[in-house]
């Protein structure tokens, strides 16, 4: 198949011209225009598209560096061949600098197709690495739009969430004190019915309804209590305190209840505890008071026993950490319920988590226990009771100043 | 609107002559009913006045000068802190009792800025609020 060539030649002598267009007619259907001044030449190459230039080394107004120079301007690039009759080696050099592709002297038009075959080969390759690398570029941009495009969604989507969550927090903080109001007259008037000495028969029953509304109180305060604490709007207040006396004192009125009870209590401090420790001690009692409250509510007969000893840190070598442990002899958690129970509402299927009752007390507590570095876990088999183990990483109080560990025996059977 | 109860609903506790005045500003009709109930019954010489919002509850300072001011945070037209500052500028050593029903409130630092005798949490545990009450009688 013979291709066509739209030719722009550079030439300003005509049967010169000719000589060569029919020299190309053996390979290529040409159609060419002929210019010989820099006017015509840019006025012929705005005017069409072309396929090739060739272009006479020597024009009496301008040569062949002109012309490349002004279509290089354009931003053409077209094949490009000169032809000299007497091109020197360096003339020859400058014009290959300047963007030639080949040069073909005077006369000996026989390389002349096949090296503009072979330039328009490569100007198509040019071309097409040039668009190929055009649409790199277009892509990269689009992409860098569309990377700057989800950056913006996503600030906004954070926003957003954030919104939402601080939303949620004063819906909760409000909804709970909207809550505790109509919840102070109704505590507040049973109490009022019970200081009037009601019935016999009506006692338990008042009782037990301010019992229930004494509950409600408090799961208000659990809900907005887990949810600073989810939301981490709670600070942990780290100060150095009395490990042994924070123990103490939250065993102190629940070991009462559990004598209440007819259970035994036992509350076993180890000796090497360190004296002072840094923490959150507020957090670190309610924690105490969750999980012995948990066991004397669910033990019905038996005992509980409370330990705090020194073990080493599997993490930390040389350190060590503070196991605390809750043990009772109560009803006790199968295993499938393990997990669940130190879950929120959403995670409690089992009936038997739902009759519980632990309400939001072990999710708060794995929150805090976790929040200060340790862990939370559970032993237990039905029936015969449970033990709650956690750890925590206490930051002991410089020694300096301190006194002595306190060295008395372990609190021992103070439930009898 | 403000309404005054004056310990009459118990005619055979007639408020003697050292009677004790104290107000409540409690925008809860019930819990404010509830209070004009329970705090006669402990301290029957106690002369309740009784305000549905700050502003009332300045008035009722204004005209009987209760030794002992029981008062929620929020309330409409005018609020438990305005108001327990304006009683503090009048009677400086007012006995304020603060009702509230916000957990680690941070009204506490305008209270405490204010000077409090106590902080209360909602839903009221009567013990407390006569211990609270007890105090200030002191």
């Amino acid at each position: 198949m013979i291709r066509s060539l739209r030719l722009l030649l550079i030439e300003d002598m005509e049967d010169h011209a000719l000589l060569l267009v029919r020299e190309l007619r053996g390979g290529f259907n040409v159609t060419f225009e002929r210019v010989e001044t820099l006017q015509e030449l840019e006025a012929a190459l705005d005017s069409h598209p072309w396929d090739a230039v060739i272009a006479d080394f020597n024009l009496p107004g301008f040569n062949g560096l002109d012309a490349l120079r002004i279509m290089r301007a354009k931003g053409l690039d077209l094949p490009f061949i000169l032809i000299s009759g007497v091109i020197g080696e360096e003339s020859a050099v400058e014009a290959m600098k300047a963007g030639a592709h080949d040069f073909i002297l005077k006369g000996k038009y026989s390389r002349l197709v096949p090296a503009l075959e072979r330039e328009l080969r490569e100007a198509t390759i040019r071309h097409e690495r040039r668009q190929a690398e055009e649409e790199l570029v277009k892509y990269r941009e689009h992409l860098e739009t569309l990377v700057r495009e989800r950056t913006t969604e996503l600030e906004k989507a954070k926003e957003a969430a954030e919104a939402a969550n601080r939303a949620k927090s004063e819906f909760l903080t409000n909804m709970s004190h909207e809550m505790r109001t109509p919840l102070t007259g109704v505590m507040g008037i049973i109490d009022l019915l019970l200081m009037d000495n009601p019935p016999d028969k009506q006692r338990p029953l008042l009782e037990m309804a301010y019992t229930s509304a004494g509950s409600l109180s408090r799961l208000i305060d659990d809900i907005l209590d887990f949810s600073r604490l989810v939301s981490g709007k709670i600070s942990f207040r780290l100060v150095p305190f009395n490990l042994r006396e924070c123990i103490c004192s939250a065993a102190e009125v629940l070991a009462l209840e559990a004598r209440r009870k007819g259970l035994r209590f036992d509350l076993e401090v180890d000796a090497d505890l360190p004296e002072k420790v840094v923490a959150d001690e507020g957090r670190l009692r309610q924690v105490f008071i969750n999980l012995i409250g948990n066991a004397v509510k669910f033990t019905e007969k038996g005992e509980i026993h409370v330990a705090a000893r020194r073990t080493p840190d599997p993490a930390r070598s040389g350190h060590d950490l503070i196991q605390f442990a809750v043990r009772d002899t109560g009803i006790g958690i199968s295993a499938d319920s393990h997990e669940i129970i130190f879950e929120m509402f959403t995670q409690v299927k089992t009936a038997e988590a739902l009759s519980s009752g632990c309400g939001l007390g072990l999710a708060i507590s794995k929150r805090i226990i976790e929040t200060m570095g340790g862990k939370i876990r559970v032993e237990s088999k039905k029936g015969t009771g449970s033990t709650f183990t956690f750890t925590m990483m206490l930051d002991e109080a410089s020694r300096i100043g301190c006194s002595p560990p306190i060295s008395d025996p372990p609190v021992s059977g103070a439930g009898h | 609107m403000s309404a005054v109860f004056i310990n009459e609903s118990e005619s055979d506790h007639r408020p003697s002559e050292g009677a004790i005045s104290l107000l409540v500003a409690e925008d809860d009709k019930i819990v404010r009913h509830l209070l004009s109930l329970i705090i006669p019954k402990k301290f029957p010489d106690t002369v309740v006045h009784l305000a549905e919002n700050g502003r009332a509850g300045l008035d009722l300072f204004e005209r009987h000068t209760p030794r002992i001011v029981l008062t929620d945070i929020n309330m409409p037209v005018m609020n438990g802190i305005q108001m327990s500052r304006q009683i503090r500028a009048l009677k400086p050593d007012a006995k304020i009792i603060v009702l509230t029903a916000y957990q680690g409130s941070e009204y506490t630092e305008q209270f405490d800025e204010i000077g409090v005798e106590s902080y209360l949490a909602k839903p009221i545990v009567f013990e407390k609020l006569f211990i609270a009450i007890e105090n200030c009688r002191r």
